[in-house]
C-alpha cells in the first residue's frame, strides 16, 4: 500500500455478506481483488465484453436488485454483492443446417419462451440495455430479423435467464436465432464469399507458410509495422 | 390503432393480409402498434392472477402511447383471444384501482397505466363505424352460391360483460355475410367452443367437436364455416374429417367478394372456386 491510498476516499461493500473497505472509484472486479480475492473462473476480458463477471447486488434502503458486469461496474458506498460467474442451463443440440428459420423452430427447442409473460425482468436485468422481451417476443410472433437485431449486442452473461420467471434460457435461444438469421435470413456478404473462394484455391497459402516460419521477434516487427485502418 | 398478436404474423398471416386489405377498401386504415407483445393470451381466471395480466396492460400502455400521438384510444384486434384477453384485463384494471396500481408499480420502467383505451373487435368496425350500406356498396361479385355459417365460438361472446353482441344469439357476422350477398345459415352450434387448447392434450376431442360442428353447419345448408379465431380456424381445418366443409376467416370471405383475389391465399381460392363448380 503506497502513500496515495491514504488520500483516497474508502468506501464499505459486503462481499457475499462480509464487509470489506475499498477505495473509491474501483470496478467490483478490481476491489474484490484489492480485498484478497483471486479469480480464476467468474474472470474473462476485463472489457465488458465476455460477459464472464455478472454480479448482483443491492443497495442501502432500496429494495430492488441490481445487476452488472463486475469489470464495468463502480463500487459504491454500501453496496452488498455476489458474483453469479455461470447460469446453469442446459445446451440443446442441434444442426443448424437442418432445421427452418422459423419461430416454430426456435419454440420447439426452447418451449419455455411460450411462457413468457411480458415481466420484462429479463430487460431490466441486461447489462448490455438490450430489449431482451422485446427480443423473445419476436421469437414468439416468428419475427427473427427483429428478433436477431435486438440481441446483437447479447454476450451471454446468464443475468437475464437467471430472473425469469418463465425459466427460459434467452442466451442460447438467441443463439440459435443469430444463426438462423445469419445463415438463412440475412444478405450475402459478396466479398466474403469471394475471399472465401480465394482462400480455397490457395491464394494465400505461399504466405501463410513465410509467416510459419518466422520468429517471435520478426512477427512482432512485422506486427508494429502493419497499416492500420482508419 | 390495431394489435395483431401472434398467431396474425405467425399461423394465421392470410387473416392479417386480408384484414388489412378489406379495412383499406373500406377506408379504414389499421396502423399497427409500434412496439407490443403477446397479450399474455389466455385470460387467467384466478383473483389474484395479477402477473399474468401484465402482458395485456403492457400492450395498453403501448396503445397509451401511440394514441397520445394520434388523438385516438381505440385498439382494434383480429383475433378473437387478443380481443378477449385484452378487452377482460382492461375490464379489471378499470374496475379494481387497487389491481391497476399494483401493476402499475410493478412496471416502474413504463408509463402508468390511465384506464383510457378502448378495446374492440374488428367486427365491431365494420358494424358500427363503417357500416353494412357502405360494405354492400364494396362488393364486387355475385356471392349468392356461397352458404356461409358463421362460427363465433368463445371468446368474442363470453363472458356476457366483453361480449361484442348478444351472448346467446348473436347476429354481427350474419348481418355481415348477408351485407355481402351471400346466405348466411344461422346454425344451432354457432356459439359452441371449437374444443380449444384440448387440440395439446388429445386430438380426438377437437376431432369430435370440429366433425360435431361441421354436421351440424353442414345439416342447415351451409358450404363453408366462417370464423373470427386464429385456434377455432386451426381446430376445425386440421381436424376436419374428409369431405367435411372448410373454415374460413371472415375477411378472406370479405376480400373475395370485394374482388381482392390477389390478398387470398391459393388455397383459398380453391376452396371458393370449388364451391362455385359444385353448384
Amino acid at each position: 500500500m503506497g502513500e496515495h491510498v491514504k488520500n483516497v476516499k474508502m468506501v464499505k461493500i459486503y462481499i457475499m455478506g462480509k464487509e470489506y473497505e475499498v477505495p473509491e472509484g474501483l470496478t467490483i472486479m478490481k476491489a474484490m481483488e484489492y480485498a484478497g480475492y483471486r479469480f480464476i473462473r467468474g474472470i474473462g476480458c476485463r472489457g465488458g465484453f465476455c460477459g464472464a463477471c455478472s454480479t448482483i447486488y443491492r443497495m442501502k434502503n432500496d429494495y430492488r436488485l441490481y445487476t452488472g458486469l463486475a469489470c464495468q461496474t463502480t463500487v459504491q458506498d454500501g453496496m452488498y454483492l455476489v458474483q453469479i460467474p455461470f447460469t446453469p442451463a442446459e445446451k440443446p443440440k442441434y444442426n443448424v443446417d437442418e432445421l427452418k428459420p422459423t419461430g416454430t423452430t426456435i419454440l420447439s427447442i426452447f418451449p419455455e419462451i411460450a411462457r413468457c409473460v411480458a415481466c420484462n425482468a429479463c430487460t431490466k436485468a441486461c447489462p448490455q440495455n438490450l430489449q431482451v422481451m422485446d427480443a423473445i417476443q419476436a421469437i414468439k410472433r416468428g419475427d427473427l430479423a427483429k428478433a436477431a437485431e435486438l440481441c446483437f449486442d447479447c454476450i451471454s452473461c446468464g443475468l437475464c435467464t437467471i430472473r425469469c420467471p418463465a425459466e427460459i434460457i434467452h442466451y442460447h435461444a438467441f443463439q440459435l436465432v443469430r444463426r438462423l438469421y445469419g445463415k438463412y435470413i440475412a444478405k450475402k456478404a459478396k466479398h466474403l464469399e469471394e475471399r472465401v473462394k480465394e482462400i480455397l484455391q490457395g491464394k494465400y497459402d505461399e504466405e501463410l507458410e513465410k509467416l510459419a516460419k518466422m520468429t517471435i521477434d520478426e512477427w512482432k516487427k512485422l506486427y508494429e509495422e502493419r497499416d492500420i485502418e482508419k | 390503432m390495431y394489435f395483431p398478436g401472434c398467431a396474425l404474423k405467425s399461423t394465421a398471416e392470410d387473416y392479417e393480409k386480408t384484414a388489412i386489405a378489406v379495412a383499406e377498401k373500406l377506408g379504414v386504415e389499421l396502423l399497427e402498434l409500434e412496439r407490443w407483445n403477446c397479450c399474455g393470451v389466455v385470460f387467467n381466471v384466478a383473483a389474484d392472477a395479477v402477473m399474468h395480466h401484465i402482458a395485456a396492460v403492457r400492450d395498453l400502455i403501448r396503445a397509451q402511447e401511440m394514441g397520445r400521438k394520434l388523438n385516438d384510444n381505440r385498439l382494434v384486434t383480429i383475433c378473437s383471444m387478443c380481443y378477449s384477453t385484452l378487452k377482460r384485463v382492461n375490464q379489471i384494471v378499470k374496475d379494481d384501482p387497487e389491481k391497476l396500481r399494483n401493476i402499475n408499480e410493478f412496471m416502474d420502467e413504463e408509463e402508468d397505466y390511465e384506464g383510457n383505451i378502448e378495446v374492440i373487435h374488428l367486427l365491431q368496425v365494420f358494424k358500427d363505424l363503417v357500416g353494412y350500406d357502405k360494405i354492400k356498396e364494396k362488393v364486387s361479385r355475385r356471392m349468392e352460391k356461397i352458404k356461409a355459417a358463421p362460427f363465433y365460438g368463445c371468446a368474442l361472446l363470453r363472458p356476457k360483460e366483453v361480449s361484442i353482441d348478444d351472448p346467446e344469439d348473436p347476429k354481427i357476422m350474419e348481418e355481415l355475410i348477408e351485407a355481402l350477398g351471400a346466405e348466411a345459415v344461422k346454425f344451432p352450434y354457432e356459439i359452441k367452443c371449437c374444443s380449444s387448447y384440448n387440440v395439446i392434450y388429445d386430438r380426438k376431442i377437437t376431432e369430435e367437436t370440429a366433425a360435431e360442428i361441421q354436421r351440424a353447419a353442414e345439416r342447415w345448408g351451409a358450404n363453408i364455416i366462417v370464423t373470427t379465431c386464429p385456434l377455432c380456424h386451426y381446430n376445425l381445418n386440421t381436424s376436419k374429417r374428409k369431405n367435411g366443409i372448410p373454415t374460413i376467416y371472415f375477411t378472406e370471405l370479405m376480400a373475395y367478394a370485394f374482388g381482392l383475389e390477389e390478398t387470398l391465399s391459393p388455397e383459398t381460392l380453391k376452396i371458393f372456386n370449388k364451391i362455385l363448380e359444385e353448384i
